[in-house]
């Protein structure tokens, strides 16, 4: 095992800003900070069940039909954590309603399954699974919190800016998450090639 | 063939295992999504319907149903009981500007009175149409029908798809006693 498979979903291989997948769940759901965490939490449990389930069968799995398989098994762990949240946290399940079930379609899922699961350790996909689902849920949480601040005037429903402060809309409607996610983004390449020209 | 066969039998067993660690969450999950569901209706009848004995059991006959039933988009019905009197909380969808709006109603034809409405569930713009659930827009719609209600600036569609779905309920449950 080695910790740097952990450490690449962090940075190199960041999820959404340096690995340009799960655009889907993130532009949806990141008007508030408290949903981007839900969501993160969500993905990064599936994606972790189904990686380390997978990295257990790999030798077992017919290679023609391993889509399928991978699709089958990511399917029933969303499928479970939306009845989980359903029973246990009912507000966030309102909340987030339609966006759990297209965790299914998440691209960065299937993509860390079928590029990195399925062909490599146990304890090393385990360790990808948790490093990605982290990565995935921070940006979500930034990005969250971004628009929640400017949106609503709140962090986590937290008050930050005062009362006088008339909250943009703009940035929890749909062109809020396009334009803040194009600005992190140019924000994430800018630091990258400041990083890379020093060295 | 025999390898379509082979394959075919592998996904159905994956399928099968997937079905079955399904059915088991489903079955210890179901009873609390229930509660949480009905929970939530309660909630919002005991706001509408202020210090009233309701049963929960929806109706499905009557005057009050037949009328509403024809008039508008009605889910659910309930009857209660205040001081003497017969309430009712009638749970109604309308089109919103995204999607389906469900509010609850809670009026007492005999007096020809609205005593509450609340919003259950929406899916409109945030910040903006979803201001149809502050109290400042929905305390309007309590006392006597009115010939009149304001609508939400920035919010029109919103707002106007509840005013005209909670008029069409109540004049089509008023209507006849005036």
């Amino acid at each position: 095992m080695r910790l740097q498979n952990f450490t690449k979903g962090l940075w190199t291989e960041l999820p959404v800003l340096r690995v340009l997948l799960g655009f889907c769940p993130t532009l949806a759901v990141t008007n508030r900070a408290e949903n981007g965490l839900v969501m993160g939490l969500a993905t990064t449990f599936v994606l972790f069940f189904s990686c380390t389930l997978i990295s257990i069968f790999k030798k077992l799995i017919p290679h023609r039909i391993r889509i399928p398989i991978f699709i089958v098994v990511i399917a029933s762990f969303v499928t479970i954590v939306d009845y989980l949240l359903a029973a246990y946290y009912w507000e966030m399940h309102k909340v987030l309603g339609i966006y759990i079930p297209l965790i299914v379609v998440n691209c960065l899922i299937l993509g860390r399954v079928e590029a990195f699961a399925s062909k490599n350790p146990v304890g090393d996909s385990m360790l990808d699974a948790l490093g990605m689902g982290v990565g995935f849920t921070l940006v979500l949480v930034v990005l969250g919190s971004i628009r929640e601040l400017f949106g609503f005037g709140t962090i986590f429903s937290h008050q930050v800016i005062g009362k006088p402060y008339e909250p943009m809309v703009l940035m929890i409607i749909p062109p809020g998450a396009l334009l803040s996610l194009g600005l992190l983004l140019g924000l994430m390449n800018l630091i990258r090639d400041r990083m890379e020209g020093r060295r | 063939m025999r390898e379509i066969i082979a394959l075919s039998l592998a996904l159905a067993f994956v399928c099968l295992l997937s079905a079955f660690s399904l059915s088991f969450v489903y079955q210890h999950s179901k009873p609390l999504i229930e509660r949480n569901r009905e929970g939530e209706l309660r909630e919002a009848v005991e706001k509408v319907l202020p210090g009233a004995k309701v049963e929960y059991a929806p109706l499905t006959s009557g005057r009050v149903f037949e009328a509403l039933n024809s008039s508008s988009n009605l889910i659910a019905l309930y009857k209660g009981e205040k001081d003497g009197r017969e309430v009712y909380a009638a749970l109604i969808s309308v089109k919103g500007y995204q999607g389906a709006i469900r509010m609850l109603i809670g009026f007492d034809p005999g007096a020809s009175e609205i005593l509450g409405v609340e919003i259950l569930e929406h899916a409109e713009t945030p910040g903006l149409g979803s201001r149809i659930e502050g109290e400042s827009f929905l305390s309007q719609f309590k006392g006597k029908l009115k010939p009149k209600y304001d609508t939400i600036t920035g919010a029109t569609i919103s707002s106007s798809a509840v005013i005209r779905g909670f008029v069409n309920a109540m004049r089509a449950v008023m209507g006849g006693e005036r």
